[in-house]
């Protein structure tokens, strides 16, 4: 395998300009995707960071470093970046725009210059996000779920925070409606529902979800910002209005927001775990419904968030019964996994590692989340670090290693060119270790009621708060060793080839890194996509 | 089935149909939130939301229900005449929709003008003293109402510029997605009307 | 990908149409001056939907449209039901 591949590849050619342009007025969904990347892992560094100041600050008890004000506003500009520009657009922006069209046999989605506009719509709301931490009277200090009366209250600079999120909703929305009308309409010839992978399929269920659930936050935020305006008392009891009418509103999107994250990471575990057994996914239908069945019953559950609020008790029953049904397709995907690698013959690479990690981390998340889902012992462990752990194990050992994985498993197929697999190996270690001391301890401390968003704490706590701030240290080593692997590599490692993993979807029946058309032919599909012999 | 799709931006009309179709869900669900916030206030406030409803002019409602189905039909029939490849028909139906939105906005800022002059606003002084549910009340029909507003010009602007494209022909008989769409979301502008009118204006 | 057989609806089956919805909006002004006590709300919002239906289905043509837009739409709307159902079994039970 020579080097002509990348020389001809997408990464070399723009569809309409050339050089940096070509990157910035790009409509191919691969550079767009690869922009989203470049976006995130920026984001994800600066979220990091300020997560790593609050370990600081939590490292010994009492005030060492920042003010409890300075606290509060970095747990919200943390919450903020980390949901709305890193998890949300995460999975489904970058490996769902780079890959999904190639998958299901297309050469671009269905509307290139739409796609185009929702990554510059992300970058506008980017900017506000931003800015909303140095313009107006000090950077928010509610959290990222901006709950009313205090986000009516507050002098800090909601406004901008909020229409920040407005704004990155939109990006998100118009993903999705472009993710569902590329999967409807241009499917190679012969492929039909069931015979597309499963990653498009998760990303589809996804797109729903983004479509339907994100206007509903968006109208909320609105109507937080002519609140503040207009004293019009929404959601003021003051002025008559409701506060949990806001966090049910609230809710209704952010909990689906959850499977907008998970569901594509389980959607790339599920196209991982097959290439390395070498073994057809067991039971496709099952994880196909059991997609369709998360987005569905997910959009339902979002009282669980609401426990303590002050809900009638029917309504807190019903959340519970629904969340605890919930969890029911989630279970369904882990025993396709374990079945699909049971007597396959499985191969030991980089990828698969953080495959592991993150079913590991994924079901400690998710029965954890049981704990939270019943009446009775959410009332004990609400707003707790248990509360915090939970769903750091969910978004970060969920949703981030399986992104991790994800570069790992397509890196090749995207630049053409091969990591250092031993490195790999190693910053898989390191960021699994190091994720484990932050945040188990912080599931016994919030068992003992440590409560969270707390600058200060009792010195009970210190042994755990001591362990996840080494946890942090060696989960940022890690990260450096990756980043530093993967940079180096993607200009200067060994030439993949096509199908370094002897994967079966379509992406590797194409060259690494894809030509700017993806395919010279469209295919024909006749048979499902894992067909292993 | 061929085996191969040339490149060229081939037209797939149903893919853009569909698109539209995704983006007016998203609009319903965003209308749907506000009126999620009205009906609990209302089942909370029952007696304030029946004073305060009965403060609005029937009269200019129905007047503005009147206006919008009937656009709401010239606009339908702008895609049957285009298909039939009368263009200049088409042009007269566009531009009659365009002056009746026009007009539902003019009808607007005299029925808020009204209102505001016997100092019934967001953030006036008389709001405040009013019962919370009246309160809530005006704050949702200006909300809403402005929203409303807002996708009627919002529209209007979609509207004409297909107007504009039809005249230098390009949307043509058989080019005609973009004006279907355009319509479709003059229809939306209408649906949500139809269920803000009772809401607001028929509760008494 | 061919452009499919386009449905062309007469100008008189829409004038019929904005009639019948002329004549509903009429109805729902009517009603207003009898007093259904409770279900006066239904009433308003019974008249609406039948209203909300025959746009969709004439106006937005999605009567000679492809299935797929009527599960769409139909599943759209049952979720807005479905959430305010579910929503108010906080409100009537607190
Ligand atoms: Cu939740």
């Amino acid at each position: 395998m020579d080097i002509s591949a990348i020389d001809n590849s997408f990464l070399k050619h723009g569809t309409k300009y050339k050089g940096i342009l070509g990157w910035l007025m790009s409509t191919d969904h691969k550079r767009i995707g690869l922009m989203y990347m470049y976006a995130i892992m920026i984001f994800f560094v600066v979220g990091g960071l300020l997560g790593g100041l609050m370990r600081l600050e939590l490292f010994r008890p009492g005030q060492d470093y920042i003010t409890a004000q300075t606290y509060n506003a970095v747990f919200t500009v943390h919450g903020v970046i980390m949901i709305f520009l890193v998890v949300i657009p995460g999975l489904a922006a970058v490996f769902g725009n780079i890959l999904m069209p190639i998958m299901i046999g297309a050469r671009d989605v269905a509307f290139p210059k739409l796609n185009l506009f929702s990554f510059y719509i992300y970058v506008l709301g980017a900017i506000l996000a931003i800015a909303s931490q140095f313009l107006g009277k000090g950077a928010p200090d509610t959290g990222w779920t901006f709950y009313a009366p205090y986000s009516t209250d507050t002098n800090t600079n909601v406004v901008a925070a909020v229409l920040a999120a407005f704004v990155l909703g939109f990006s998100s929305i118009l993903t999705g409606l472009n993710f569902i009308v590329t999967i409807h309409r241009m499917r190679a010839p012969g492929m039909t529902w069931f015979k597309m992978p499963l990653f498009p399929w998760s990303l589809y269920a996804t797109a729903w979800i983004q479509l339907l659930a994100t206007p509903i936050v968006g109208i909320t935020l609105l109507m937080i910002i002519a609140e503040r305006w207009f004293k019009i008392g929404f959601f003021d009891p003051n002025l008559g209005g409701d506060p949990i009418l806001f966090q049910h509103l609230f809710w209704i999107y952010s909990h689906p927001a959850v499977y907008v994250m998970i569901l594509p990471a389980m959607g790339v575990i599920t196209e991982i775990i097959p290439t390395f057994s070498q073994k057809r996914i067991f039971g496709y239908k099952a994880i196909v419904f059991s997609s369709v069945a998360i987005a569905a019953v997910g959009y339902l559950v979002w009282g669980h968030h609401m426990y303590t609020a002050g809900m009638s008790t029917t309504a807190r029953w019903f959340f519970s019964l629904l969340t605890f049904i919930v969890a029911v397709p989630s279970a369904i995907k882990v025993f396709n996994w374990i079945s699909t690698m049971y007597k396959g013959s499985i191969n030991l690479q980089p990828p698969f590692y953080f495959t592991m990690a993150f079913v590991f981390n994924f079901m400690i998340g998710g029965l954890t989340g049981l704990v939270l889902g019943s009446l009775a012992t959410d009332i004990h462990v609400h707003d707790t670090a248990f509360v915090v752990a939970h769903f750091h194990y969910i978004i970060f050992g969920g949703m981030g290693f399986a992104f991790l994985a994800a570069i790992h498993y397509w890196f090749p197929k995207i630049y053409g060119r091969m990591y250092n697999n031993k490195l790999a190996n190693i910053s898989c270690a390191f960021i699994f270790g190091g994720f484990t001391l932050l945040y188990f301890p912080q599931f016994i401390i919030g068992m003992q009621g440590m409560p969270r968003r707390y600058f200060d704490y009792l010195p009970q706590y210190e042994w755990a708060q001591v362990f996840s701030f080494f946890g942090a240290i060696v989960l940022a080593v890690g990260v450096i060793i990756m980043l530093f692997n993967l940079i180096k590599s993607a200009r200067k490692g060994a030439i993949a080839g096509p199908n370094p993993w002897n994967g079966k979807t379509l992406e590797w029946t194409i060259a690494s890194p894809p030509t700017v058309e993806n395919f010279e032919e469209i295919p024909v599909i006749t048979e499902g996509p894992y067909e292993y012999k | 089935m061929e085996n191969s799709i040339s490149h060229t931006e081939h037209r797939d009309d149903t893919a853009s149909k569909m698109g539209m179709w995704l983006f007016i869900f998203t609009e319903l669900l965003l209308f749907g939130g506000l009126f999620i916030v009205y009906a609990v206030y209302r089942s909370i406030y029952p007696d304030d939301f029946h004073i305060a409803a009965n403060q609005l002019n029937t009269f200019i409602g129905t007047i503005n229900t009147v206006i919008l189905l009937v656009s709401s039909m010239t606009v339908a029939m702008s895609v049957t005449a285009l298909r039939t490849g009368n263009k200049s028909l088409t042009l007269k139906l566009l531009a009659t929709t365009i002056f009746l939105a026009f007009l539902f906005l003019v009808n607007k800022y005299f029925e808020w003008g009204l209102k505001i002059e016997h100092h019934i606003y967001p953030g006036s002084e008389l709001m405040l003293t009013l019962k919370r549910g009246e309160l809530l009340f005006f704050g949702l029909y200006y909300f809403m109402t402005a929203l409303h507003a807002l996708h009627i010009i919002v529209g209007m602007i979609i509207l004409l510029v297909i107007y504009f494209k039809i005249k230098s022909g390009r949307v043509t008989k058989d080019d005609n997605v973009l004006l279907e769409n355009g319509g479709l979301y003059w229809h939306l502008v209408d649906l949500i009307w139809i269920f803000l009118f009772p809401l607001l204006y028929l509760i008494t | 990908m061919e452009q499919e057989h386009q449905h062309i609806t007469s100008y008189r089956t829409y004038a019929t149409v904005l009639a019948v919805l002329l004549f509903l909006t009429a109805l729902t002004v009517y009603v207003t001056w009898f007093d259904f006590e409770a279900l006066t709300i239904v009433v308003a919002m019974s008249i609406a939907c039948v209203k909300v239906i025959i746009v969709i289905s004439y106006f937005m043509h999605v009567k000679h449209d492809k299935l797929v837009f009527k599960l769409m739409i139909g599943m759209v709307f049952l979720l807005i039901l479905v959430i305010f159902l579910i929503l108010f079994s906080d409100y009537l039970f607190r």
